[in-house]
């Protein structure tokens, strides 16, 4: 059903006149929201296209005026004039260079006393990189200067990449504090609020190269067979990340997907587990994502591992708002014998794990872990409780005939099941602030 | 919507005669614009496309249209063709242009992959066939949630039912769907690569 899930929709793809012509009557996927947007942004690039083409037509009207000829003594009078003080401006140019040659050979410049002083001060710093066949260390300089006259502050990283791979490479460059330094390779922050372990790493990739965004990771997600294929399809996108920082437990890269850093990626490498945070400061959201198919490497380790991963897939799939495209639903009755048959929660909790390809519908992303399970035959769903060892089944249209199924330390209380109600109702995750609200 | 008709209003209100051609055209610009680049673009991306279309339909209509004929047409081949600017745009910035691909979606069938390409189109055709069997909501719910990739929430606000109602129609409209297909000897997996 999953693969059909996919397959379907794709056969209907790059369709002929009239099978386009059939959907676009039928199907309209767009909200009045959608319609109005799409409409004002039609008619800015509108706006914006029509003024450019009217300033290219003023432009072309004076070409065509000066081209005529009424105008030729016009252009004979202003050339002249432009080529006299061409030739003097020239001549100034040409003298004053010489001058300021021979009074460079004559004296060396004086030194001003009164001139405050500029103090450098030079940090090593050394960044790690692990990845699984390639080992390469990166010894870099940090420069940072302290102007007290100005009472500035100014911090320049430069890191140097070694190419040999499996080696350690030190290079240490001379380095010289100019204005007229390469924007790609050096950021200058003024005051910087940076850490010490968050070093800012310098890419050398223009504008135009290509970055990093919400739906690119998902896309390279997707895609992705294993942890290895994503950080590699992730880097040849864009080759180097905004930010990279070594600390205890692992490395950490960030990717921006804006200009000022508040939202992106954060791709977290812990003993050998890849994680990846999404951030959004600007609307507080922090979430996980994971990729699904690295689920089997994890297949023989403690069932609270298995918990964080069915978590995190879950939370990633809900991002993408695919959430409930690839999971069978199970039956209330599903449930009951899942329950009838297992001589522990535990036991009950695996089975309820496989049958819904440890993928949850909903789930609190934090103690206490609260999973949610829609069912496929009745507008009911079946909340778990982990940490009370109990599941629920909850009726929307009869409430009376919401039940406990399984309850091996306690029950559900009525706060936790509100807080799971609202959110099933609202499609999101709700968090344990919700729960103790 | 005539290319008579449109000058017509462009003469009384040129804002208007936008307007009217965006009600008239939006969704089948987006049908389009969705159809050429869903695997290969974001939602966003295709907005763009879609207002750059309109755009430059606005602009035209406002120099001398001179265009008679039905303007669905037309609006398809400017669609058409912005959706693979797009395409190519897109590749070109993932450096992963695939000429295949781009065959594919510029629609140009060679000699050799007509007959596939007839084909491929006969079971488009029964697929969207056997989704309008399904009847309403159900054909609505399949389409804007599979192949439009909207969820719950979404369609529920676009057709007015509950977002539970959605998830539950949604898994058993597609069940339907697979063993509809399946009869009609549609479902090996080969056709749908």
């Amino acid at each position: 059903m999953s693969d059909f899930k996919h397959t379907y929709p794709k056969i209907l793809e790059n369709a002929e006149d009239d099978i386009i012509e059939r959907m676009s009557e039928k199907y309209s996927p767009l909200d009045e929201d959608e319609v109005n947007r799409i409409f004002s942004k039609s008619k800015s690039k509108y706006n914006a296209m029509k003024s450019s083409a009217e300033f290219a037509d003023a432009e072309e009207q004076d070409e065509e005026y000066i081209n005529t000829g009424m105008s030729e003594w016009k252009m004979y009078r202003i050339r002249s004039f432009f080529r006299i003080t061409e030739v003097a401006a020239a001549c100034v140019l040409v003298i004053g260079g010489i001058m300021l040659c021979l009074k460079n050979l004559k004296a060396p410049a004086p030194t001003n006393e009164n001139e405050s002083p500029v103090l450098y001060s030079v940090t090593a710093l050394s960044t790690s990189h692990i990845s699984e066949s390639i080992s390469v260390t990166t010894v870099g300089v940090d420069f940072s200067r302290s102007d007290l006259s100005e009472k500035k502050d100014i911090k320049t990283s430069l890191t140097t990449l070694s190419d040999d791979l499996n080696n350690t490479t030190a290079d240490t460059k001379d380095h010289t504090l100019t204005d007229d330094k390469k924007v790609n390779e050096t950021t200058i922050t003024n005051g910087s609020s940076k850490t010490d372990d968050e070093k800012v790493v310098i890419g050398d990739y223009s504008a135009m190269s290509s970055r990093l965004s919400y739906d690119e990771v998902f896309r390279i997600a997707d895609n992705s067979e294993t942890r290895k294929e994503f950080k590699d399809s992730v880097e040849a996108f864009q080759p180097y990340p905004d930010q990279e920082s070594t600390t205890s437990y692992g490395g950490e890269k960030k990717y921006w997907f804006n200009d000022d850093g508040t939202e992106g990626i954060t791709i977290q490498e812990i003993d050998s587990r890849l994680i990846i945070l999404y951030f959004n400061n600007n609307k507080s959201i922090n979430k996980r994502i994971y990729i699904a198919s690295e689920i089997r490497e994890y297949e023989d380790i403690e069932l609270k591992e298995k918990q964080l991963d069915c978590l995190l897939i879950r939370d990633r799939n809900n991002l993408v708002n695919r959430n409930l495209q690839y999971i069978p639903l199970g039956k209330l009755e599903d449930y009951i014998n899942y329950s009838q048959g297992s001589s522990s929660f535990s036991e009950f909790w695996q089975k309820v794990m496989i049958h819904s390809c440890n993928s949850p519908d909903r789930w609190s992303r934090s103690d206490p872990m609260i999973f949610i399970y829609y069912l496929e035959d009745d507008d009911g769903y079946i909340l778990v409780d982990l940490n009370n060892a109990c599941a629920t089944y909850i009726s929307e249209n009869a409430p009376d005939k919401s039940m406990d199924i399984i309850s091996n330390k306690g029950t559900l209380s009525e706060q936790k099941k509100q807080a799971a109600i609202t959110a099933v109702n609202n499609e999101y995750d709700f968090s344990v602030s919700q729960i103790n609200e | 919507m005539t290319g008579n008709e449109i000058r017509a209003l462009m003469k009384s209100s040129p804002d208007n005669a936008q307007k009217a051609v965006f009600n008239e055209y939006y969704n089948y610009v987006y049908t389009i614009v969705y159809n050429k680049l869903r695997s290969y673009a974001a939602r966003e991306d295709m907005e763009e496309c879609v207002s750059d279309i309109f755009a430059e339909l606005f602009l035209k209509l406002d120099s001398d249209f001179r265009f008679n004929g039905d303007l669905a047409a037309y609006v398809n081949v400017i669609a058409k063709n912005k959706a693979i600017d797009m395409y190519r745009s897109l590749s070109a910035q993932k450096n992963s242009f695939s000429k295949a691909a781009e065959s594919e979606i510029s629609s140009l069938p060679s000699d050799t992959d007509i007959a596939a390409r007839t084909e491929r189109n006969e079971i488009r055709k029964i697929v969207i066939d056997m989704i309008e069997k399904l009847g309403e909501p159900d054909s609505s719910i399949i389409i804007l949630k599979y192949y439009y990739g909207r969820n719950s929430n979404e369609i529920s606000r676009k057709l007015s039912i509950s977002p539970a109602t959605v998830r539950k129609r949604s898994e058993r409209a597609l069940k339907r769907l697979k063993k509809l297909l399946s009869e009609n000897n549609i479902m090996d997996q080969e056709r749908f690569q």
